[in-house]
């Protein structure tokens, strides 16, 4: 009896794994639908960076100014300003994948409340976590592949040279650092979600908030050249150390430990990406709480449909 | 009687444009939020390029020359951009409220209706601008050449963004699905008219291409008549039309006449989608 009742929990938990794993399968292929539908949209994503770079590239070339002015200013070690145009492709494209997270995640509930499918999908048996999964899974693949298209096109047109002197491993290391840095802004964008459920006309804020992040992070030159305020708010910003990381790995900046001037315990790569994880976590935790205590206040009062 | 006919008509216009400019104002006035993220985003954008002029060029003297030429070209590009969007938006909102067909049907002139509301944003944008140059005032040493120029190139942008956005209305009545078209339209402007740089930094072939875009004879001379730059860069070195007329004088003729021929062609393209819209019966389709 006891064996049969273990067997039909053991079948029952495989079962409802079974479940969650085809719900995953399933809001990812919504999602790759709809991502489909809107390709103009998605080759933006591609162009847009590009442009972006090509401001300061521009401007720097009409300055003229010495490239060792430049390297001594952007603090590089290199004693060459030699890839400074990959230094602002690389801060541009993290600045967008980043801006694609925030969105995709902040706007979700709001998404599915303005097609009126909120309710309906809330009351559906699939747990919300696979939901969410899915969303993530897709959300991370599709966008960290946009911005590497994006980053072979500018690099192609700004710093050819670049390719000859990068390694394999240091690009899959890079690559690492942009997957492991896109954790802490789904946490972040959970918590600017509680926000969008709560004061419901918020977009506009969020859209400032977007290029408000673009300033603190240092996409166009290191967040240590900015005033004091702006500094920390850029060192307590996990997108600061990913893009730092990303430059310091493929153009051998700084990393964010010795940007800052600290004495790291080892290597300073493995310890900013220890610190990007810890951020992921305490975002993780602080956004999924957050979100939570919104979401559960909604359905007691007006309910989650009201917008 | 005629004379009569003709104040009837004319304060009848006047009174519609004056309607539509309230209208518009209350419902800009109704999400302040909107209005101040639209300023603190000029801000932030400005930013992200002054850190950076300020940045490279530390040593040397021309960075703040280099803000101010940014400065000038953000500014006027949020205010072109505003009325640029105005009409395509008036047209979307009121498709997405359902009253475009009634507006369409109202015996008021259409036209003038659409120009309110450029109006309207554009007096938001006014307001807008001079928060967004009182802040950069407190970033970076901002110098201002002559002001009333300045105004006169406003007035001149106003009329040919009034003209462009009457085209891109057209194109919000035919095509539905224009947002990334929007993006890609802002940002491709951002480079080709040189909005944060001079233009002297482009190739001579990439000069030409800018050349072509109506806009950038609009940053160019409002830039010279703040004075962030000394002379027009889109028109050669010591170019005197007839002989007499000087630089800057010629760019604001090009600027007058370009900007009438794009009212005119707007206002004929508008008209044109409206009517094969109503033909079609697609007017309130989005």
């Amino acid at each position: 009896m006891a064996n049969n009742y273990s067997y039909h929990s053991l079948s029952t938990r495989l079962g409802n794994v079974k479940a969650q794993l085809i719900t995953i399968k399933g809001v990812i292929r919504q999602q790759w639908q709809i991502a489909k539908s809107y390709l103009v949209n998605t080759s933006i994503f591609i162009f847009v960076p590009l442009i972006l770079a090509a401001l300061p590239i521009l401007l720097y070339r009409a300055l003229d100014v010495d490239p060792n002015t430049i390297s001594a200013n952007f603090g590089f070690t290199s004693g060459q300003a030699q890839h400074l145009n990959a230094y602002i492709i690389f801060g541009v494209n993290m600045w967008m994948l980043i801006l694609a997270i925030l969105w995709d995640f902040s706007t979700y509930l709001r998404d599915e409340q303005y097609t009126g499918t909120l309710e309906s999908l809330l009351l559906s048996p699939a747990k919300r976590y696979s939901l969410l999964i899915g969303r993530a899974l897709f959300s991370i693949t599709f966008n960290v592949f946009i911005a590497l298209l994006s980053i072979i096109v500018s690099i192609t047109i700004f710093d050819f040279t670049l390719f000859f002197t990068s390694t394999f491993l240091h690009l899959l290391l890079a690559l690492m650092i942009v997957i492991i840095g896109c954790f802490p802004m789904m946490g972040l964008s959970y918590l600017i979600g509680a926000l969008v459920l709560k004061f419901k006309e918020v977009y506009s804020f969020i859209n400032t908030l977007q290029w408000f992040f673009g300033v603190i992070m240092g996409i166009y030159a290191p967040f240590t050249t900015l005033p004091l305020i702006l500094k920390v708010l850029g060192f307590i910003f996990p997108g600061t150390w990913s893009v730092t990381d990303i430059r310091a790995i493929t153009l051998g900046t700084p990393p964010m430990m010795m940007l800052l001037g600290l004495k790291s315990i080892g290597t300073p790569i493995l310890v900013d990406t220890v610190i990007v994880i810890l951020f992921g976590l305490f975002w993780a935790l602080v956004g999924y709480a957050l979100f939570s205590k919104v979401e559960m206040r909604l359905k007691k009062r007006e309910g989650l449909s009201e917008y | 009687m005629n004379i009569n006919n003709i104040k009837v008509k004319t304060s009848n216009l006047f009174r519609t444009l004056w309607a539509q400019i309230k209208s518009e104002l209350i419902i800009q006035i109704a999400y302040p939020v909107d209005f101040f993220g639209m300023v603190f985003t000029a801000l932030f954008i400005g930013m992200w390029i002054i850190s950076f002029a300020l940045a490279v060029s530390k040593s040397d003297t021309n960075s703040g020359q280099f803000s101010s030429v940014a400065i000038f070209g953000l500014i006027i590009f949020f205010f072109y951009n505003s009325s640029l969007w105005s009409i395509g938006n008036f047209v979307r909102r009121r498709q997405l409220q359902g009253t475009l067909e009634s507006i369409w049907l109202s015996p008021s002139n259409k036209i003038w209706v659409t120009i309110g509301s450029a109006i309207g944003g554009y007096i938001i944008m006014l307001v807008a601008n001079i928060l967004i140059v009182l802040g950069f005032m407190v970033l970076v040493p901002v110098h201002f050449g002559s002001v009333p120029l300045g105004l006169l190139i406003l007035v001149i942008a106003f009329v040919q963004s009034i003209g462009f956005g009457f085209i891109i209305g057209a194109l919000f009545v035919k095509v539905k699905q224009v947002n990334a078209l929007n993006n890609l339209i802002q940002f491709s402007t951002l480079i080709i008219s040189a909005v944060f740089f001079p233009f002297s930094v482009f190739p001579s072939w990439l000069l030409w291409i800018s050349r072509l875009h109506p806009f950038s004879w609009v940053v160019d001379s409002f830039r010279v008549a703040m004075g962030a730059i000394k002379s027009p860069e889109l028109l050669p070195q010591n170019f005197m039309l007839f002989g007499v007329i000087s630089p800057f004088y010629t760019e604001i003729i090009i600027l007058i006449l370009i900007s009438v021929i794009l009212l005119i062609a707007g206002i004929l393209t508008f008209k044109a989608a409206i009517k094969k819209a109503i033909k079609e019966g697609t007017l309130s389709q989005y």
